[in-house]
């Protein structure tokens, strides 16, 4: 099996039989951070250079980026309880008519899953901070979790939406 | 993002957000939510300049916004983008904090 280049090799060597599947012929980008909410303002912009290249819709990225935001935050807050310096490593892989995210942590386990669907009657009964799982099932087109052996991977895969500023040739140029 | 805010009449308090309402945004803002929040007893949040919202941006809007309810003052939301409101709906916000995009209807649920 030959991998990416950028594809760490404790990455390849522990990915499921799903994940080969979904790896791309010959490109993959990746953004490592540090485990703190501060350093997650570097997404965004790294989502925009990706966008950009890869002809990814608005739409489609408002979606990668609000998903991101919560597995991120959450791995900060909860798996490394709110204490910088630990890996947190984020990897992009286009595929045909999708565009996949992987998000790797070292952080005890967690595994996200989806929240019993609950209409508040007032908004006294809300929890202010308990949407993030709630989003990140409504917005991205598929979450798996896997564990390994030394921390967390939430792979997150979006279906890349056609609007009116991409093309549909910039998009085949892109991800072909 | 930054907020500014302004007094219209009916005792209305109307509080303009513009940009995202990320992680980072939402810092930025909380704390003058926080306090307009403290005193207003209708507060329209105008959200047509924010781009983006996460969950910790709506925590900006309900943590506030609670507060005012708690006094037994009113809030609605005003002219969300589309992808902004998208993620109100999926909150299932909408269903206790109402969304409008005409201005004269969001003052007249504040009335």
């Amino acid at each position: 099996m030959h991998w990416p280049r950028s594809l760490s090799p404790a990455l390849s060597d522990t990915l499921s039989p799903t994940m080969t599947q979904l790896l791309p012929h010959h490109v993959l980008r990746r953004l490592s951070l540090d485990s703190s909410l501060a350093d997650l303002a570097r997404v965004s912009p790294w989502v925009g250079e990706l966008a950009g290249e890869f002809g990814i819709p608005s739409e489609t990225r408002f979606a990668i980026e609000l998903c991101l935001e919560e597995v991120l935050s959450n791995v900060v807050r909860h798996g490394y309880a709110g204490e910088s310096g630990h890996d947190l490593i984020v990897q992009f892989v286009p595929g045909d008519g999708d565009a996949v995210f992987v998000v790797e942590d070292r952080a005890p386990a967690f595994e996200p899953r989806p929240p019993a669907e609950t209409v508040p009657d007032d908004l006294s009964t809300i929890r202010p901070g308990g949407q993030g799982l709630r989003l990140l099932f409504r917005f991205a087109n598929s979450v798996a979790y896997e564990r390994l052996a030394d921390g967390n991977r939430v792979t997150l895969r979006f279906e890349l939406k056609i609007n009116e500023s991409v093309t549909g040739s910039r998009i085949d140029q892109g991800l072909s | 993002m930054t907020l500014t805010s302004e007094e219209l009449e009916g005792g209305i308090t109307k509080v303009i957000l513009n940009g995202r309402l990320d992680i980072e945004g939402a810092a930025a803002v909380d704390l003058r939510m926080n306090v307009t929040a403290g005193t207003a007893k209708k507060l329209l949040i105008d959200l047509q300049q924010v781009s983006f919202i996460g969950s910790m941006g709506l925590r900006s809007l309900v943590v506030p916004a609670q507060a005012v309810k708690r006094r037994g003052g009113k809030v609605v939301l005003f002219g969300p983008t589309k992808l902004v409101e998208d993620v109100l709906v999926a909150s299932n916000l909408q269903a206790i904090l109402p969304i409008h995009h005409d201005l004269t209807d969001a003052l007249a649920a504040l009335a």
